[in-house]
């Protein structure tokens, strides 16, 4: 009744009316919240933000990446930065070498290889004479005997590990007692 | 029935087959360096030389190298304060080597009993065994018996003719050599064996004295393989000579020839021969 009243009077004198009636429709029922607009936002914030994600992922990585599991250095195979730095210093300022003792340098190099090469030739003929000579042993044995020889063919695994004692330019001193002096441990610990 | 064909069989395989002997090869191995030969010295001095020119001078070095250079700067006047140079310590050290090198030093064991002599070198223990009617040098050796191998034979030679004091490294169940000869007709006759065949097995020395046992054994040595080679019988040693190593020796004058520099050659070659 009333809606339909408001919609006979003029619409320059609608805001003149009463709130209540003013505000009346006929328009249909609507059961859900009609949907919310989506704020819009900053582009420029939106990248930032994502940057910002990135970074942050990065740094993490980077972080797992220096703790992760190191190489144990080798110090023996790194030149220390002092070494490095002195090394134009440490050059040895050497006067040339005659001529001719280069030249016998390089004979003399040559007539080593070839004793070496005629000692090696040698030494695999005086091998092979040994292992002739065993080999015709053990041929002996087997005809003197088949149940020795078997059992000369058995490995003797006792000698393994096998330790030789290596040739030194003096012999060993007899009842030689080693200083025992002091030592600082330098090596250094590293995490594994 | 059966006793006279077992006996019969018996007989004649023994009265065919050979005496089976285990000998027993102990060598201590060489404990020094050999001597170099001219070539070896002359070779290794050229390496020598080389790697000190190529390589970089040592903090020594170079305290040395400033020291003598502070010193030529001080030269003029101002009074001079005594500290340790580098010189002095040098100095210091050479008299300290020798020092040492005197107080330390080795003298060599000339007797042939020994097993300490001739150090740069392996060395074979030879005995002096009584064989037949002769006594010979030969290995430590004994006839096999019943249910032993041939290498606890060698072992058993050993330790019956030097004691088991001993302590040594047989080297495998195999033998290195063999050497076999017929008995005279007297011996094949009492013992029933054709002949003998000796198994040579080898052996390290490790440590320990030995003790001869004289029931066995009237002498021993430790014999160098030339030594060896003129004590054993000639014909064993020649069996026996190609189961040892021998370090070829290379005669090196002929190929001397590709030296174009004869003056230098000469000159290294009487450094060498004084020493």
């Amino acid at each position: 009744m009333l809606s339909l009243f408001s919609r006979y009077v003029p619409s320059c004198y609608r805001n003149l009316l009463p709130n209540g009636a003013c505000n009346i429709h006929t328009s249909s029922q609507l059961w859900a919240e009609p949907m919310r607009k989506r704020r819009r936002m900053d582009p420029a914030l939106l990248k930032m933000r994502e940057q910002r994600k990135i970074r942050k992922l990065e740094k993490g990585i980077r972080q797992l990446k220096k703790h992760a599991k190191k190489m144990k250095p080798i110090d023996e195979m790194e030149v220390s930065p002092k070494l490095q730095r002195e090394l134009a210093d440490r050059k040895r300022q050497l006067p040339d070498l005659p001529p001719n003792i280069v030249s016998f340098r390089q004979d003399l190099i040559r007539v080593w290889s070839r004793v070496q090469s005629a000692y090696y030739k040698d030494e695999t003929k005086i091998i092979s004479a040994m292992l002739h000579c065993q080999n015709a042993a053990l041929e002996d044995l087997k005809e003197a005997d088949p149940g020795l020889y078997d059992a000369a063919m058995q490995p003797d695994l006792s000698l393994i590990p096998f330790k030789i004692d290596a040739v030194t330019e003096t012999p060993p001193l007899k009842n030689y007692q080693p200083p025992d002096g002091k030592y600082t441990e330098t090596t250094k610990k590293w995490r594994p | 029935m059966l006793a006279p064909k077992k006996l019969m069989g018996f007989g004649l395989r023994r009265m065919s087959s050979w005496q089976l002997i285990g000998s027993a090869v102990l060598e201590r191995k060489a404990v020094t360096v050999k001597k170099f030969s001219a070539l070896e010295k002359v070779y290794y001095d050229i390496l020598s030389q080389t790697e000190d020119e190529n390589s970089l001078l040592s903090d020594f070095e170079l305290r040395a190298r400033a020291e003598k250079k502070s010193r030529e700067k001080k030269k003029e006047g101002s009074a001079q304060v005594k500290i340790q140079l580098a010189e002095d310590l040098l100095a210091d050290w050479k008299q300290e080597a020798e020092r040492i090198k005197a107080k330390l030093s080795y003298t060599p064991v000339t007797d042939v009993r020994s097993h300490e002599r001739c150090l740069d070198q392996p060395v074979t223990l030879l005995v002096k065994q009584k064989i037949g009617n002769d006594s010979l040098w030969c290995f430590p050796e004994s006839a096999h018996k019943r249910g032993e191998t041939l290498r606890q034979t060698a072992e058993r030679a050993i330790s019956e003719a030097v004691g088991d004091k001993l302590q040594y490294v047989t080297l495998g169940n195999a033998p290195c050599a063999a050497y076999s000869y017929k008995y005279p007709k007297q011996v094949q006759e009492s013992t029933g064996f054709h002949g003998a065949k000796i198994f040579f097995f080898r052996a390290r020395y490790q440590k320990g004295d030995l003790v001869c046992n004289k029931k066995i054994v009237e002498d021993h040595m430790w014999a160098t393989f030339d030594e060896v080679m003129e004590n054993l019988p000639a014909k064993m040693a020649k069996a026996v000579r190609p189961s040892f190593f021998v370090p070829p020796v290379v005669d090196f004058t002929p190929f001397l020839d590709a030296i174009s520099d004869r003056d230098e050659l000469e000159r290294l070659d009487v450094a060498f021969k004084n020493g």
